[in-house]
């Protein structure tokens, strides 16, 4: 017993240390600060007026704060041919982020299930086409995507749009379902047999429950990959649906005469307000997630 | 009342034969405990019972009727396991109603029910909880209940009690034998705890290396062990052997002349070899050198409150013996045990069994 405590104290006495806590302190201070920098600075020039940009410097709070350039790149921004402002992405992004988290999620539970609780013909080549499915760059993917979709009709589609993301998706989150499946106690899936629960019974009244937290991290984690996604929406989402993240683009790229760096900045944060939202409210869920073991293996 | 019968089975794990040729009759009514080493199968032969479990070949009967491909919930089982497996998710009360809630059992009826399970098993108070606030001792008797409320005729236990503490432990174990005198069900009980088998059991079956070595009451398993495995495996501490050659009616064991007459049916040839065992409870040891009995030096001596556990060599061999606390014995002191000869067991030293 004395043995195996050894450990505790030696490590306390180490953070005891006021040096050491202290070192640690300021290394994680610095940190902190060059990581906040382009945040702060991105936040104070979209409060800027040009004139106070093109004259002041860049780490100066702004004279007055104007909501004006926010206004501009959420309603009237010109993206492409149109003038309307990020809202329209906003919208797509949505209607796009939405349908392919929910059914990526829908489709890799029940499919991680399958792979885990029954014995499922083939499982293990299965589940190595997933792994190896899960680590493939997908840029090597979009043009014979790009082939099946207009075949089938989908191309330039929010369908289509859809559909990719949730092919792209669904690898990594099978695997994160399955793992947390396989940590699931047999017994459990047989008590509930013996109950007379079936394969749709257990699944929907005993292991979803239990999923939440696994839900939530695959939920996370795709938002804001979906949201952030910029290659998928540009290439399949057409004119009609482009996502905020391609709107941001267009905006920063193709303003012709001055450049307004405070709408740029404004329209940057705009575009990033949901996954850090996402991040901020849903922190706690992703760390429980993780503890229970939805990451591991 | 469910029987249940066994009738040739053989269970693969891919290419790998677990169980063969179990044949087994279960009378209504029976408790029956499965008992043997981890890894002998026994699990493995609850499954295929719950019909958790593929058959490779043989036939399952519950009450009368070949159950062998039926689904689980449709054979009149139910199931407790050694790690509670309680919906997580669910209250006491969810947990217990599960099963009939599927089973579409009508509302006020499950409500009856699971009342009526919660008194008789005392987790009335629980009803609400979760099963992550409640006690090892309680997440079981709520497992246990989960199965009641089902209104089986064969309970399957695999291993219930061995997570808890030996207080929870002896406690439980005289709960479900009153459970089983009330509901007067089929029970099929697996343990690998000796004390378990032989407290509860009606019937024994012990099992090791794909097959049943042995059933019967726990009488018989323990006063007429039907091979060595057996002898050995049950009764704590284990049964003494000591390797010897017939001659003339008696066994020659290192020297000495053992009469083994009274424990035999039939006599043996000279020159045979066997093995002779003696449980610890049938030696006395004599402190006195020159009594009659088996030389051997005391080892170990463990004071267990009444008696003491006394552990003698002789030579190579290991003897332990049980005696009142009053015999004063100490490490390396010369004595003698006293064989009692209608006590021995004598096996055949090439095949194990008993002769
Ligand atoms: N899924 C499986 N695949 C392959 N072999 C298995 C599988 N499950 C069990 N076995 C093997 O089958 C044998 C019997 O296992 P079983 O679980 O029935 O043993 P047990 O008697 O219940 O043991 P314990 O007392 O440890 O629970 C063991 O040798 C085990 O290694
Ligand atoms: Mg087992």
């Amino acid at each position: 017993m004395t043995i195996t405590n050894s450990q505790a104290p030696v490590r306390r006495n180490a953070y005891a240390a006021p040096f050491s806590r202290a070192l640690v302190y300021a290394l994680l201070i610095v940190l902190a600060i060059v990581a906040l920098i382009p945040l702060y600075v991105m936040i104070v020039t979209a409060f800027k007026s040009m004139e106070e940009i093109r004259s002041g410097t860049l780490l100066s709070l702004p004279h007055a704060f104007s909501f004006e350039h926010w206004w501009k790149a959420w309603n009237s921004a010109c993206t492409g041919l149109r003038c309307e402002g990020l809202k329209v992405g906003f919208v797509n992004s949505f209607l796009i982020t939405i349908p392919s988290v929910a059914l990526a999620i829908a489709a890799g539970a029940v499919t991680g299930y399958a792979l885990s609780f029954w014995r499922v013909r083939f499982a293990n080549v299965l589940f190595t086409v997933l792994l190896i499915g899960g680590f493939f760059p997908y840029q090597v993917l979009i043009y014979p995507l790009v082939r099946i979709t207009s075949t089938i009709g989908l191309f330039n589609s929010l369908a289509g749009v859809i559909a990719v993301h949730v092919v792209f998706a669904l690898p990594v989150v099978t695997l994160l379902f399955r793992n947390y499946f396989a940590s699931i106690p047999i017994d459990l899936f047989k008590a509930a047999r013996v109950d007379g629960a079936g394969y749709w019974r257990f699944f929907f009244s005993i292991l979803l429950p239990m999923s939440v937290p696994m839900i939530a991290v695959a939920g996370i984690l795709q938002v804001t990959f979906i949201w952030n996604d910029y290659i998928v929406g540009l290439v399949f989402g057409g004119i009609n649906y482009a996502p905020m993240t391609v709107q941001l683009n267009n905006i920063v790229h193709s303003t012709y005469g001055e450049r307004e760096y405070n709408v740029e900045m404004a329209a940057t944060l705009l575009t990033s307000v949901i996954p850090l939202l996402v991040y901020f409210t849903s922190g706690r869920w992703f760390v429980r997630g993780v503890a229970s073991g939805a990451v591991k293996g | 009342m469910t029987g249940v019968q066994l009738r040739n089975l053989g269970i693969r794990y891919g290419q790998v034969e677990v169980l063969k040729g179990i044949d087994l009759d279960i009378p209504a009514s029976e408790f029956i405990v499965l008992l043997g080493p981890s890894g002998c199968g026994k699990s493995t032969l609850l499954n295929a019972i719950a019909g958790l479990q593929d058959v490779a070949e043989g036939q399952i009967l519950i009450g009368g009727h070949d159950m062998t491909n039926v689904e689980p919930k449709n054979r009149g089982i139910a199931m407790v396991f050694q790690s509670y497996a309680l919906y997580p998710r669910m209250s006491v009360r969810g947990n217990l109603s599960f099963g009939l809630k599927v089973a579409k059992v009508a509302k006020p009826e499950i409500e009856k029910r699971v009342a009526h399970v919660a008194k008789m098993l005392q987790v009335e108070p629980l009803l609400d909880r979760k099963p992550s606030q409640l006690s090892g001792g309680q997440r079981q008797r709520v497992a246990i209940g989960r199965a009641v409320v089902r209104d089986a005729g064969v309970f399957l236990f695999d291993e219930p009690l061995s997570n808890l503490d030996a207080q929870l432990r002896s406690d439980l174990r005289v709960e479900i034998k009153r459970l089983h005198q009330r509901l007067k069900s089929t029970m099929i009980y697996v343990t690998h705890d000796q004390i378990e088998a032989m407290t509860l059991a009606d019937r024994i079956v012990v099992m090791k290396d794909r097959i049943i070595q042995q059933q019967g009451t726990p009488d018989e398993i323990y006063n007429k062990p039907a091979n060595t495995f057996v002898a050995r495996f049950v009764g704590s501490p284990a049964m003494n052997f000591l390797e010897g050659v017939v001659k003339g009616g008696d066994a020659i064991v290192d020297g000495e002349n053992l009469r083994i007459a009274a424990a035999l049916s039939s006599p043996l040839v000279d020159g045979r070899k066997v093995i002779v065992g003696i449980r610890p409870e049938d030696m006395a040891l004599q402190a006195d050198e020159a009594a009659l009995g088996l030389a051997v030096e005391v080892d170990v001596v463990e004071p267990m409150g009444a008696e003491r556990m006394v552990w003698c060599r002789r030579g190579d061999i290991g003897l332990s013996t049980r005696t009142p606390s009053s015999t004063k014995v100490k490490s390396g002191d010369k004595v003698r045990l006293d064989l009692s000869e209608e006590r021995l067991h004598i096996f055949d030293a090439e095949t194990g069994k008993r002769l």
